[in-house]
């Protein structure tokens, strides 16, 4: 029965235990789901960055554009 | 499309459509179609923001109606529903250099932004990560009995992670990813670039309207037009055959190399050779993708033509890698130090010269296309500078495009007009440059010449048989007229004509077997050509031959004004190719320059070819280059860009050698530690390729 007293035991059964429930969990269609999300959310997040990149480079521009303007520079 | 407008001043207005308005992959066309608007002076296109910045001129003064134009424009904008688009080389190259530009911040971001924000372990673990990736890819290598650069890389990286040297590691990886895109990137922008300079050239086709052939761009053939092609001629579009008969080497569509005959009716395809006879098409599609694709084809290709010295340093490359491990093992044994070690497996040679050279080469081909002149791989260029050889054909490459009529000797109590209205009525059906010389005297002289004869035959090189009055007319070289057709001439008349004909050449014309006349044509050599010769000298060629049709008097006067030491007069068509035969066999490395459909053998015989800016087109395709300057110094120019080229990859070669050896003494000395050997050595790779991306400078 000291077998049940050894820490170590309980720690190859945690383990195991642990390692089967990872496996369920990483298998579900739910945790799919949910990373198949997670990626979209995170395909979408770059794609607006850019999108929000461009258009302060843009803004720039036209600010920048303007000031020539009124400096006489440009047209 | 919709869209918002962002910013709106008179001449300038920025619209939005939005992240998902279309792809990067569309940018280029919807650029293409914004500048198609009349008063849109430039455009940027944005695919990430679905951003449009329109520069634009007021229609007649008046802002608001250019505006109203954009407006509309955009309004009906379908960014799927656009053509793909080929001619927007600029455009292409730009994105080239910002994907390019991006990437490569990208990259030096994600280094530091891990090395200072990711904790130590997982910043380990990525590099463990990656590291793998890079034995694996060596461990596959190996397995499939290779020992190349890739083992090396792979052997590398294990030995450093296995020290537990992961900054090194990482280090390694990073300028191996920076080589990378690198070479990617140069590959990209030298295809693009290549290709925008070859799509420019402009084609013009004859054009039957109202019955009159007009000379226009093929940009403005439209579809239902009448387009006349002739011998030895490209057919420039998709059509019907309306007119004539024609044999066709369709050979760049099907593979069939022998020519199909082509009678009213049949379909004939853009990128095949009319190679004898003449046909009316009528335009059934001219497309645009057609020429521009076969000449990515061609580019593609010319990768395959890789110059020998560039395969040769791929072998080389590889073939060092085994010493790179002898050299570990080596050092292992008597240093007993690992890290020393694998300083040795950080410097290799391979990597460098496997890539300096194709990124040499590869600009050489790009410089000369910025010169005008089409090479057609790598290949060509090192045999072009190593030639000691070069052999012109006479006509139309050493002399001018443009023979004059200088003298008619007409016989049989005929007049000199008389003569002259037959053998252009005959001849201007055929593109030949002395065909052109009679017909433009006629022209000049202000003699009519309606068509009195019954169909023409043309026999490719030697003249034209037709009948005329129910009798047999034919016109063109002595050794066709006299010998082929035996048309008799007596020997005063002879006596006549070698006298009065001196350097001149002589088309002979016979009418109903007997000689009707003579017309002297001389050809005087392009101004350049001595010129261009005595530099050909200077840059090592030994032997300047000359090989023409023309009688034995008009070559010794060209050969002798020119200083060409050897010439081959009166040749025969079928026999030029068995001079420059003759030539290698003696062991020369011949460059043949040509431009008639005649030359063709003797240009694919020859080491390395020259078309002429205005050879047939069955020529240009023959030739391995081709010039699209009038300019014979032009192919001084490619002699030297050729030798700066071979020199080059030599001077890379002792640089790359010099270099890396000291490295691997400094790493075999515990002098330099791993870190800096690959530091070192990667830094003098991308040095290298760097400067070999530069132009070669020529001129």
């Amino acid at each position: 029965m000291s077998m049940f007293k050894n820490e170590k035991f309980w720690l190859v059964v945690a383990g195991a235990v642990g390692s089967a429930v990872a496996k369920k969990v990483l298998k579900a269609k739910k945790t799919r789901e949910l990373a198949v999300q997670g990626l979209a959310h995170g395909m979408k997040f770059t794609a607006d960055a850019k999108a929000a990149f461009q258009d302060m480079k843009d803004e720039a521009a036209d600010i920048c554009n303007d000031a020539k303007a009124e400096a006489g520079l440009e047209k | 499309m919709k869209f918002r407008i962002v910013y709106d001043r008179p001449g300038r207005l920025r619209l939005r459509a939005g992240a998902y308005a279309f792809d990067r992959e569309y940018e280029a066309r919807v650029h293409k179609a914004c500048v198609g608007v009349p008063c849109v002076k430039s455009a940027v296109v944005h695919s990430a923001n679905g951003g449009l910045l329109l520069e634009y001129e007021p229609l007649n003064g008046d802002y608001g109606a250019s505006r109203s134009q954009i407006l509309e424009f955009t309004k009906s904008l379908n960014p799927k529903s656009l053509p793909e688009c080929d001619g927007e080389t600029e455009y292409q190259l730009q994105s080239l250099d910002d994907s390019f530009k991006a990437s490569l911040m990208g990259m030096i971001a994600r280094r530091y932004l891990l090395r200072w924000f990711v904790p130590f372990p997982i910043r380990t673990a990525i590099t463990v990560v990656r590291g793998l990736r890079y034995v694996a890819r060596g461990v596959s290598t190996l397995a499939s009995g290779k020992l190349s650069v890739d083992v090396l890389d792979g052997a590398a990286i294990g030995a450093s992670l296995l020290q537990r040297h992961y900054e090194s590691a990482g280090t390694v990886m990073f300028l191996l990813g920076v080589s990378g895109l690198l070479e990617d990137y140069t590959k990209a922008r030298t295809r693009t670039a290549l290709t925008g300079s070859l799509a420019v050239k402009v084609d013009k086709v004859w054009v039957v309207k109202d019955g009159v052939d007009v000379l226009i761009e093929l940009k403005n053939v439209q579809v239902g037009d009448l387009v006349r092609v002739r011998s030895g001629s490209m057919i420039p579009v998709d059509g019907r055959v309306m007119e004539g008969e024609a044999f066709v080497n369709e050979s760049t569509m099907t593979g069939e190399s022998k020519a199909v005959m082509k009678t009213r009716g049949k379909t004939v395809f853009a990128g095949t050779v009319l190679e004898e006879g003449a046909i009316v098409v009528k335009v059934r599609a001219v497309n645009g993708n057609t020429k521009i694709q076969k000449i990515i084809e061609l580019i593609d290709h010319s990768e395959d033509l890789k110059a020998s010295v560039q395969s040769r340093a791929e072998h080389l490359a590889d073939s060092i890698v085994p010493f790179s491990f002898l050299g570990f093992g080596l050092t292992l044994l008597f240093t007993q130090n690992i890290s020393r070690a694998v300083s040795i497996l950080m410097v290799d040679y391979s990597c460098a010269i496997k890539l300096s050279t194709p990124i040499s080469v590869i600009s050489a081909l790009r410089e000369a296309a910025d010169m005008d002149m089409t090479v057609k791989g790598g290949k060509y260029l090192e045999e072009f500078a190593l030639a000691d050889t070069i052999v012109f054909d006479k006509t139309g490459t050493l002399t001018k495009a443009e023979p004059r009529l200088e003298k008619i000797i007409p016989f049989g109590g005929r007049s000199e007009d008389e003569i002259l209205k037959i053998a252009a009525c005959i001849e201007e059906h055929f593109p030949h440059s002395m065909a052109r010389a009679i017909v433009k005297a006629a022209l000049e002289r202000g003699i009519a010449h309606e068509e009195e004869h019954a169909d023409v035959k043309y026999i490719v090189a030697h003249g034209i048989a037709t009948a005329l009055d129910e009798k047999r007319a034919v016109i063109g070289s002595k050794h066709f007229v006299i010998e082929d057709e035996k048309v008799t001439v007596s020997e005063e008349d002879q006596r006549i004509i070698d006298k009065e004909a001196g350097a001149s050449s002589v088309i002979y014309l016979g009418i109903g077997g007997e000689l009707a006349g003579a017309l002297c044509i001389s050809d005087p050599p392009r101004e350049e050509a001595a010129v261009a010769i005595r530099r050909l000298r200077e840059s090592g060629i030994k032997n300047v031959v000359m090989i023409t049709g023309d009688s034995k008097n008009a070559a010794e006067r060209v050969a002798e004004r020119l200083g060409i030491d050897t010439f081959f007069a009166q040749v025969l068509p079928e026999d030029k190719h068995r001079y420059v035969e003759q030539l290698k066999a003696e062991g020369k490395r011949v460059i043949m320059v040509g431009d008639g459909i005649n030359d063709a053998p003797a240009l694919a015989t020859a080491n390395v070819s020259v078309a002429m800016s205005d050879a047939s087109d069955i020529a240009r395709e023959t030739a391995d280059v081709t010039l699209r300057r009038e300019n014979l110094e032009d192919l001084v120019e490619l002699r030297l860009l050729s030798q700066k080229l071979m020199e080059r990859i030599s001077e890379n070669y002792r640089f790359i050698v010099v270099f890396n050896t000291s490295l691997l003494v400094g790493g075999f000395l515990g002098i330099l530690s791993p870190t800096t050997s690959a530091f070192l050595h990667n830094v003098s790779t991308m040095g290298i390729c760097a400067k070999s991306m530069t132009k070669l400078k020529v001129t």
